[in-house]
């Protein structure tokens, strides 16, 4: 496994929540981190002396900046360009799908409500971007 | 007359010969008379002129100048001594010089003047005669001729001049010829083949006439004779339809006072226009009936000199019927603008229901959601984590909460699905039917390969249509028909075209568990259900999406069914435009 930090983008408490217990379940060791909106969390990719996350899991319907507004702004930038961004979101919209792959996210994954398929796909979303996939090679900070 | 000219002729001749002739004669005449007196002179006055007795010489003088042919007489001794003179016409005189001798020696003269005018005035008298007596005999001869002539041709003359003027008058019978007269006859075959010829003519003539004045009464059309002063000259009897005058009062009338007065002005040019012999055609102009009212009448006219030959038309019904027409189509256009304003208000109204509906949706798909998630997840979580501290029951109220979760979250799925159909745009293409039908047949044999179901699938059902959505339309249908004949053993399942009322209608039949038709108008209602969720899974939401993709491409969609005995579901699309030849 992969080191480093994930950045869970998420306003929702109770998601939080859930989004932890279901990585836990699906044995995916890595430390969260919580940004509750776009802002925080950019100001999170940002700050000088964070080490950039293994993995960003990006809401997409957040206060102040939106989350299709934080993949943007990643991708516009040198040091977060590379950074993968997983799209977990309630929405299957087509407008939302098509803005977040335009934008550069590396996957969309819509959160199931049946807690058993979340834990499932938590489980798979950390096999596959921790463990299968190669990151990018570590950028300069 | 030649006759005449000859007569007169012969007898100028004859005068004229006659004439020079006696002339002739008369000249010789004189010429021995000249001689004879020049003797006569000579021997009378030698012995007076020697014994120069001049008394005797005068009395000599006088006694010889009695006779009319002197009209000079100079007698003069040998010094030239006048003893005689006479002299008588100014007139052309021969005159002639006589010596007087005596025994060889000259004792006198005499100078003698003679004259022809007495001959001459004979000689005219004469001509003046002859001439007057030619006369006489030619007017005799006239008279003689008249008499003759007139006594003998009048009554043949007579008889054919009658037969003639019956001829002029019209009565075309054949000549009384003259009996006496032999030399008549050809003149009279002639006239007679005459006569014969002309009233040959004037029978065909009046044959054709009568023709022509049959048609003139029996034509439709106005028919008209006019002159360029604007009078009726001769009108067939549908004018007095037309205009309501009987014909006495239309023909010889000025046509002009019967026009509207704004129709004057371009009557009045028509008029120049044929009086320049050129001819007026589809000219129109009202004519005022005697009632008052107007007719329109259209004009096709010719000239022909100061008359005018017309043919015309009422067509007073037909301008009501354009001027109807124009209205209504003022009218339509009145309505088209309000429609096409009421579409526009509509359509905005509807794009702002729209953006509503997108916001609603997309709201919908974020927000209606989550907390579902959150119920479901802490549910499982309590029954995780607290599962040894709760009862049986407590479980179970956990897992009805987690089922009713992700119920909801179904029925937001299919709402948000069928939200997105009326939304999403369409790409019309020609599509087959019955190629969808098949694939969506092998899908659910597929997915069930233990049933049996006969699919029965007709070919050459193309449509117009957006094939995303017309496979969404086939596959719930043929999965309704899947569906609700599952609890039969054998199930037979058809996609068919049928034709009702010259419309193509495609349907989709089965023989499952059909329903009750008084309930068939819920049928298309999202999430109205006719049979129980235990009997046929399902959230109430495929015949409403059928039903949106079917309005969607402009079509109907109905059903007939009875319970147990399988339902049908027709429904019409449009069909694919008839393929041209080097189109793709």
């Amino acid at each position: 496994m992969k080191e480093g930090n994930i950045l869970l983008v998420e306003d929702n408490p109770d998601h939080a929540i859930l989004t932890r217990r279901a990585l836990k379940q699906g044995n995916v060791a890595n430390p969260v981190v919580v940004a509750e909106d776009g802002q925080a969390a950019l100001d999170f990719l940002f700050a000088s002396g964070n080490a950039l996350p293994a993995l960003v899991l990006l809401d997409l319907k957040l206060p102040k900046v939106d989350g299709l507004e934080v993949l943007k702004r990643m991708r516009a930038d040198e040091r977060t360009r590379r950074v993968p961004v997983v799209i977990l979101t309630s929405s299957n919209d087509e407008r939302d799908l098509a803005a977040g792959y335009d934008l550069g996210a590396n996957s969309y994954i819509r959160k199931p409500v049946d807690f058993e398929q979340f834990s499932k796909a938590a489980r798979d979303i950390g096999l596959y971007w921790l463990i299968l996939n190669e990151p990018p090679p570590s950028t300069h900070r | 007359m030649m006759l005449v000219v000859l007569i007169s002729l012969v007898s100028i001749t004859v005068g004229i010969v006659d004439y020079l002739y006696s002339s002739r004669m008369q000249t010789a005449q004189f010429e021995s008379n000249a001689a004879r007196y020049e003797s006569d002179l000579h021997q009378l006055l030698e012995l007076p002129l020697w014994n120069v007795d001049d008394a005797l010489i005068k009395k000599i003088g006088s006694a010889i100048t009695t006779n009319k042919e002197f009209a000079y007489l100079s007698i003069r001794d040998e010094k030239q001594r006048v003893i005689y003179h006479y002299s008588k016409y100014d007139g052309d005189i021969i005159k002639r010089e006589l010596v007087v001798r005596h025994n060889g020696q000259i004792i006198g003269s005499a100078e003698i003047g003679l004259t022809l005018q007495p001959y001459q005035a004979e000689n005219r008298r004469m001509i003046m005669a002859g001439i007057g007596i030619a006369f006489l005999l030619i007017a005799l001869l006239f008279g003689v001729m008249r008499w003759v002539l007139s006594s003998l041709l009048k009554k043949p003359m007579d008889t054919l001049i009658g037969s003639i003027t019956e001829v002029v008058k019209g009565k075309y019978q054949q000549l009384a010829s003259p009996q006496t007269y032999e030399e008549f006859s050809p003149i009279v075959s002639s006239i007679d083949t005459m006569s014969a010829v002309v009233a040959n003519r004037e029978e065909s003539l009046r044959k054709k006439s009568e023709e022509l004045e049959h048609y003139f009464t029996s034509a439709l059309d106005l028919l008209c004779i006019a002159d360029t002063d604007g009078y009726f000259l001769k009108l067939n009897p549908e004018w007095e339809e037309t205009l309501g005058y009987p014909m006495t009062e239309l023909v010889g009338r000025k046509f002009l006072e019967l026009v509207h007065p704004d129709d004057m002005e371009g009557t009045l040019q028509a008029l120049s226009t044929l009086s320049a012999q050129n001819s007026a055609l589809n000219f129109t102009n009202r004519y005022r009936h005697k009632d008052g009212s107007y007719r329109w009448i259209e004009w096709r006219s010719y000239p022909v000199g100061t008359m005018i030959y017309a043919s015309a038309r009422d067509i007073t019904e037909r301008k009501r019927a354009e001027d109807e027409i124009s209205r209504l189509n003022e009218e339509l256009h009145r309505h088209a603008a309000q429609l096409e304003q009421q579409v526009a208000a509509r359509t905005a109204q509807l794009e702002a229901a729209n953006k509503e509906l997108e916001a609603f949706s997309y709201s919908a798909s974020h927000d209606l959601r989550a907390p579902l998630q959150t119920i479901d997840g802490f549910s499982r979580a309590l029954l995780e984590d607290y599962g040894d501290k709760l009862g049986a029951e407590a479980k179970d109220y956990l897992q009805r909460l987690r089922a009713a979760a992700q119920h909801m979250a179904g029925l937001i799925d299919d709402l948000l699905k069928l939200s997105r159909l009326t939304r999403a745009d369409m790409a019309l293409e020609p599509v087959d039917l019955g190629e969808l039908a098949c694939a969506v047949a092998d899908e659910l044999r597929a997915q069930e390969p233990a049933r049996e179901v006969a699919f029965e699938i007709a070919a050459d059902a193309i449509v117009q249509g957006d094939k995303r959505l017309l496979a969404i339309l086939i596959q719930n249908l043929l999965g309704n028909a899947w569906k609700f004949t599952s609890k039969h053993p054998r199930a037979r399942i058809e996609f068919g075209v049928a034709e009702r009322d010259g419309e193509r209608v495609y349907y989709v039949r089965d023989d499952g568990a059909g329903f009750d038709m008084t309930r068939v108008d819920k049928l298309f209602i999202p999430f109205q259900r006719l049979h129980t969720t235990s009997d046929f899974p399902g959230q109430g939401i495929g015949l409403a999406t059928v039903r949106r993709i079917v309005a969607r491409h402009g079509g109907r969609i109905w059903a007939e069914a009875m319970p147990e005995q399988g339902a049908t579901f027709y429904f019409t699309l449009p069909a694919a435009p008839a393929r041209t030849p080097g189109s793709i």
